[in-house]
């Protein structure tokens, strides 16, 4: 493509500030309101109140194992059935689409009491299980995940790709390990991070079902201590920035391991 | 006994009958084209071949064993697609090594094979690239190194040529050809191109509507075209429209002229029927042959090494002569009259009888 270097027009600079002022100055004024725990002065009184709280790290320490657990099951509970759905039923692909967005559209309150109700009582007594929660999570992750997958298998050629792997005498199994999951690897990993972001803000499933999440957590923060609360808000957008930046940096890494072997 | 044997194969997609009836029988190190237009059922012949399609009725023999319900990945077979097929995250190394690893095949046995491979096929310092960092003719060159790295039993090709240039594709199908004669692999290539069937194969299977039309060598199938489909298929083709005049000397009569052809025929006297014949064997003048023609030349089109005249004759049917391109040709003029001839011999009936 050609580039056509000129200046920015007076409209491109009055959009770029509208926008860094919608996206930022929330952020910045929470960090500047953060920093006021002490009357006229600066201080990290509010980010030391934070980390000496043991209520902090366990619900943190919670929510990543739940994220984690979600992201394993729903990777191995939608990827092979996007591959499925890609390779043999491609008919019923607007259906399987519709169902993955059904989160979209019942609300988590009522995810939450179906799950209640539902497995309250033998023979489903699971209610005091983390799994339920866990389950409700995938529930959650659901259109991210198949989204994700499914746009990583539009992206290569399913079918060939299968057949001709079966035809050099791949089992199943060979051809989903060998041959399609390692083509998703990087679409599977954006998945996997909007599932991450999810599962570690969530509030309504972790609540009513009463866990000790880092949802509820920040919840109860908010509601008692203001400086906290604020304090807490750029914690967890730091540490989603962090984990974002450790998967780009994954992605690159196999990018760079490809490029290393590849010219001799 | 045949090698590969398909019997009474019928493959139907719902209201689409995609095969009819098809039997074929193909020896041990065979090379054989299925030819035919687009849609015509050979890429569905060939993945019920390779098992990726169950025929609704018929069977498949591979050396006197029924295969029809074999899963794909039991039979052995090598396939190369017509847009590649290559892994995208493997090295055409890798690629080509990989029907021996999920065999199960040893590190070090791949390592050779693969190396081998990549001569064979004229890639030796190629085997670390990514496909997508191969042209198009190289990466099909892998795929066909990968198919024949599991040392397959048939090796089957699906148009593996048409996504490529005109150059490259000439340069591969040479190859192509000189790979199989080294290896004596029975090899099925599916192709619409009728050149490329005609310079590769040992016999061609000419298909339309899901049918077999012919089965012949090229000499066969060019010169003694069984349908008139095949006949207009394989070529360029004259057809005229004559009166028979006496069937046991081969007589007709075209518009006002007459033609021979060798006869008996199986018609009646007074009968209607269409004759054809090749435009490259018509002459322009009056050259060998018993048959003369003439008419007033409407068109000349050059085709490089052949040059195309066309006539119209006194019924308003029209002729086209191919003639060889030479320095010393003397051409008509657009609006001569023009005589040509030919021999009875080069002259056939549409389908047998019309
Ligand atoms: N999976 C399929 N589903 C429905 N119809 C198909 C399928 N595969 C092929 N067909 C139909 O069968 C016929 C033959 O197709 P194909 O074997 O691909 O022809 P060719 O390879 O000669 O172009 C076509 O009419 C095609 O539309
Ligand atoms: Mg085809």
């Amino acid at each position: 493509m050609a580039q056509v270097t000129r200046r920015p027009s007076a409209w491109a600079w009055v959009w770029l500030v509208i926008w860094a002022v919608f996206s930022w100055l929330p952020l910045v004024a929470t960090l500047d309101f953060s920093l006021r725990a002490r009357k006229g002065m600066l201080s990290l009184k509010a980010y030391q109140n934070i980390f000496a709280d043991p209520g902090f790290y366990n619900s943190l320490a919670f929510s990543f194992q739940m994220a984690l657990l979600t992201i394993v099951i729903s990777i191995f509970l939608v990827v092979p059935t996007a591959y499925w759905v890609h390779l043999r039923l491609r008919r019923a692909r607007p259906l399987v689409e519709f169902v993955t967005l059904l989160p979209f559209v019942v609300p988590a309150v009522v995810i939450a009491f179906g799950l209640i109700r539902w497995y309250c009582c033998p023979p489903f007594a699971f209610v005091s299980s983390p799994l339920l929660l866990v389950a409700g999570y995938v529930v959650l992750s659901l259109p991210y995940m198949y989204r994700a997958a499914d746009t990583g298998l539009r992206a290569i050629d399913v079918c060939t790709l299968t057949e001709a792997a079966q035809s050099l005498g791949a089992s199943n199994l060979q051809t989903f390990f060998l041959v399609i999951l390692p083509n998703l690897r990087a679409s599977i990993l954006s998945g996997a991070f909007l599932t991450f972001a999810i599962v570690m803000g969530e509030f309504t499933l972790s609540s009513l079902l009463a866990w000790p999440a880092f949802g509820p957590y920040m919840q109860y923060v908010g509601v008692f201590k203001a400086y906290e609360s604020a304090a807490l808000a750029i914690i967890s957008f730091a540490l989603t920035w962090l984990v974002m930046l450790l998967m780009l940096w994954l992605v690159r890494g196999w990018a760079a391991a490809r490029a290393v072997t590849a010219p001799r | 006994m045949s090698f590969l044997r398909l019997e009474h194969v019928h493959k139907r997609f719902g209201s689409t009958i995609a095969v009819q009836d098809f039997n074929l029988e193909v020896q041990m190190g065979e090379f054989v084209s299925l030819l035919g237009p687009s849609g015509c059922g050979k890429t569905t012949v060939l993945r019920i071949i390779a098992g990726f399609e169950q025929p609704t009725a018929g069977t498949v023999h591979l050396q006197d064993q029924d295969i029809t319900h074999q899963p794909p990945n039991r039979r052995r077979m090598g396939m190369v697609f017509q847009h590649y097929a290559l892994f995208p995250n493997m090295t055409a190394a890798d690629n080509i090594g990989f029907g021996l690893r999920v065999t199960g095949v040893r590190r070090e046995e791949i390592r050779q094979r693969v190396a081998a491979l990549l001569n064979l096929v004229q890639m030796p310092d190629l085997g670390n690239r990514y496909p997508h960092q191969l042209s198009g003719g190289q990466q099909q060159r892998v795929a066909l190194a990968r198919a024949l790295a599991i040392q397959p039993q048939v090796l089957l090709l699906d148009e593996p040529l048409s996504a490529l240039d005109a150059q490259i594709r000439v340069e591969l199908r040479g190859e192509i050809r000189r790979i199989q004669q080294q290896l004596g692999i029975t090899t099925i290539y599916v192709t619409h191109d009728q050149e490329e069937a005609f310079s590769l194969s040992d016999r061609i299977v000419v298909m339309n509507h899901g049918c077999i039309e012919q089965v012949g060598t090229p000499f066969e199938i060019y010169n003694y075209p069984a349908t008139s489909f095949v006949a207009r298929f394989v070529g360029a083709v004259n057809q005229l429209r004559c009166e028979v005049l006496d069937p046991h000397r081969g007589q007709l009569r075209c518009g006002n002229q007459l033609v021979t052809m060798p006869g008996p025929l199986a018609l009646q006297t007074g009968a209607i029927a269409t004759i054809m014949i090749r435009p490259e064997a018509l002459q322009l003048g009056e050259r060998g042959g018993a048959n003369r023609l003439a008419g007033q030349v409407c068109a000349i089109t050059f085709r490089g090494p052949l040059v195309r005249v066309q006539l119209h004759l006194d019924n308003s049917e029209s002729l086209v002569v191919d003639t060889l391109n030479t320095r010393q040709l003397q051409l008509p003029q657009i609006g001569d009259q023009q005589l040509i001839s030919f021999a009875p011999e080069s002259v056939w009936l549409v389908n047998g009888g019309g």
